[in-house]
């Protein structure tokens, strides 16, 4: 592969973060002595690869790895195994000054915008630091920061303001700004809009998509709201208990959902229209998640699954493409259901037998 | 401005500050300017009760000790010795203490044992057993008594601010700077030491007022300063033979410790409402409520 360098601009389509293979295990430790007890199997044996100007939607419940993922992806976090490349170097083991390279490359929006902002510093202050890490500041820094205010919607004149005198929508904004100031090519959005009112969510929905048509950001949309999900990604991801259980374009995972999992949550789904909400035979899961520190055999959904057999708790069932099913899935059954399509229908005969 | 005029707004704070003010300004007093000078003794007027007592003298509004020296102007005198001390103690305690603390909790680890540790060990050894031991080789004096204390008093900080650190390295701002690519020395002193300021100013506020009890209590048992500087502790020391023919030496020498170390505690508090931001809205809020 040619050694070419991260900061090059990756052209619309190709891969620009690939993992291979990718696990963290987070150790438990306990006792006086704090031995090493076990492991949190946080993230494993994950594949994913991003490419230039789309958005990857990771989904999946609290807990399930997600966010630990996209740290990981990010090199905030080092994987314990597994292979990280960006730009087509690996950067796996980086650290020091290469990983300060790849911070202009590769940024991240959190979930708390409040949090994710010092409280005691002013969002200019703010906005212009990552433009001091990395000795930008000092050659119109002042005009970068006016101008990135600008492009996230926010006012100059907010910029001698403290973080906790502004909105939730405008905290998040800040965000963004920092995260895109030093004009990244991958912006991991680790459940940007969670936190905020469902109105405000959809200007920042709608703000994130005029960055990436403006700059050819590629995003990593990491979310528990299939709506969201949905609504902006590309390609979607399903992960569930440190795994990717199903992948696809947005229609292959919406509309052809082959993962037994995939489907209880699609059909979790509220209905669009209020008046037919309840109607559809819905999938409502038994159980709890099992605890990551010790995995099911086999198959980690089996436990919470109404289609296992003896096979899912003897073997774990690949992420392949299998037999009539168009994206890889990690099933033993894996079988098409269009749930959201069957719900609607659901919805439609009985509110016709209704009235 | 308005900042400063809300502070004082409170009554709590208002007399803080004009306490410290008064004490300050007495620190800075010239000695010439004195009613008496504070180290010459009279013995044909010892033991003057305070002058609006009877048998007082209006010459000596707080009277005089028991060789006839003028109360007044000792406890004036003596605060520059009690304040020195104590703000140069803290001062060393701050800086070696918030050094410790900020690096055990950012660097973790083993860093963070052997600081934590090392604080043990300091918190487990009695200040006054390691001063009589540096009395014994280098004498009483002013520097190795600000030395000792202010050493000694490291290990409040450390623990302290290491505790705050531990919960300000967790937040998504520092691993949202860490994503930016700041390193460990800038995040400690941009995103930790920030955050820490309302904290380190209430535990120096209290450490100030630590710092004058522990002079005080030195002086008092002669292992102080030299006596023929008055520190408000060695005057109360001095003085407790004479608690009953001459009460006033040690009244008003205890009662400027006791003034000044509320002082700093109220003060304390009052800035750490002011200049915490979180707190800061919240008080506001109050204001208005209250109209």
């Amino acid at each position: 592969m040619p050694r070419s360098s991260i900061h090059e601009r990756a052209e619309t389509g190709e891969e620009i973060l690939v993992l291979e293979e990718v696990t963290k295990l987070f150790p438990i430790k306990s006792g006086a002595l704090r031995r090493t007890t076990g492991h949190i199997r946080a993230v494993e044996d994950v594949d994913l690869t991003i490419r230039a100007g789309e958005t990857m939607g990771l989904v999946g419940e609290s807990g399930c790895g997600k966010s630990t993922l996209g740290r990981v992806a990010m090199r905030l976090l080092r994987p314990d195994s597994g292979r990280i490349q960006f730009r087509g170097q690996d950067v796996t083991d980086w650290n020091g000054r290469q990983l300060r390279e790849l911070r202009r490359e590769m940024q991240i929006v959190f979930q708390n915008p409040l949090a994710s902002l010092n409280p005691r510093r002013s969002v200019g202050d703010i906005i212009a630091e990552p433009l001091k890490i990395h000795g930008r500041y000092s050659d119109g820094g002042q005009r970068r920061v006016e101008e990135l205010m600008e492009i996230v919607g926010l006012s100059t004149s907010q910029m001698s303001r403290y973080p906790n005198e502004l909105s939730g929508g405008q905290q998040q904004r800040i965000g963004i700004a920092r995260a895109l100031a030093l004009n990244p090519q991958l912006l991991v959005l680790d459940e940007p809009v969670s936190a905020l009112d469902v109105s405000i969510q959809a200007q920042v929905v709608n703000l994130l998509a005029d960055l990436q048509a403006e700059f050819g950001l590629a995003y990593l949309f990491i979310s528990h709201d299939l709506s969201v999900v949905r609504h902006v990604s590309d390609r979607v991801a399903v992960m569930y208990l440190g795994e990717i259980v199903e992948t696809g374009t947005k229609e292959e995972v919406f509309s052809t959902p082959s993962h037994p999992y995939t489907q209880a949550l699609l059909s979790a789904v509220p209905a669009d229209d209020p008046d037919k909400r309840g109607l559809g035979r819905r999938r409502v899961l038994e159980g709890d998640v099992p605890s990551p520190a010790d995995p099911p055999s086999g198959c980690r959904f089996r436990t919470r699954c109404w289609r296992a057999e003896a096979i899912c708790e003897q073997s774990s069932p690949e992420l392949t493409i299998r037999d009539g099913i168009d994206h890889p899935t990690a099933c033993h059954f894996a079988e098409i259901d269009d749930v959201l399509g069957r719900l609607r229908a659901d919805a439609d005969t009985s509110e016709r037998t209704e009235t | 401005m308005t900042a400063v005029l809300r502070f004082l707004r409170r009554p709590t704070n208002l007399i803080s500050v004009v306490i410290l003010l008064l004490v300050t300004a007495a620190a800075f007093w010239p000695v010439d300017w004195l009613p008496h000078d504070p180290a010459a003794s009279d013995l044909v007027k010892r033991l003057i009760p305070p002058s609006w007592l009877e048998g007082g003298d209006p010459a000596y509004l707080l009277g005089t000790d028991n060789i006839g020296r003028d109360v007044f102007s000792r406890v004036v005198y003596g605060s520059r010795f009690s304040m020195l001390i104590a703000t140069s103690a803290i001062a060393i305690s701050a800086i070696i203490g918030i050094s410790a603390g900020v690096l055990a909790g950012y660097a973790g680890g083993r860093t963070d044992s052997v600081i934590m540790r090392l604080v043990d060990v300091q918190l487990a050894f009695p200040v006054i057993i390691l001063l009589i031991a540096v009395v014994g080789v280098v004498g009483t004096g002013l520097v190795p008594l600000i030395l000792v204390i202010g050493i000694t008093g490291w290990a409040q900080y450390a623990r302290i601010v290491r505790g705050s650190t531990l919960s300000i390295a967790n937040t998504e701002y520092v691993e949202a700077a860490r994503a930016l690519g700041a390193g460990p020395i800038r995040i400690m002193f941009k995103d930790v030491l920030p955050n820490l300021a309302s904290e380190i100013i209430v535990l120096s506020s209290f450490g100030i007022a630590r710092m004058l009890l522990l002079e005080s209590g030195l002086s008092f048992l002669g292992l102080g300063i030299p006596p023929q500087y008055p520190s408000w502790g060695g005057m109360v020391g001095d003085s407790r033979d004479y608690l009953r023919s001459g009460w006033w030496i040690l009244a008003f020498a205890g009662a400027a410790i006791a003034l000044t170390v509320l002082a700093f505690n109220f003060l304390g508090d009052g800035l750490r409402d002011s200049l915490d931001p979180t707190t800061r809205a919240r008080v506001k809020n109050k204001e208005k409520a209250e109209g």
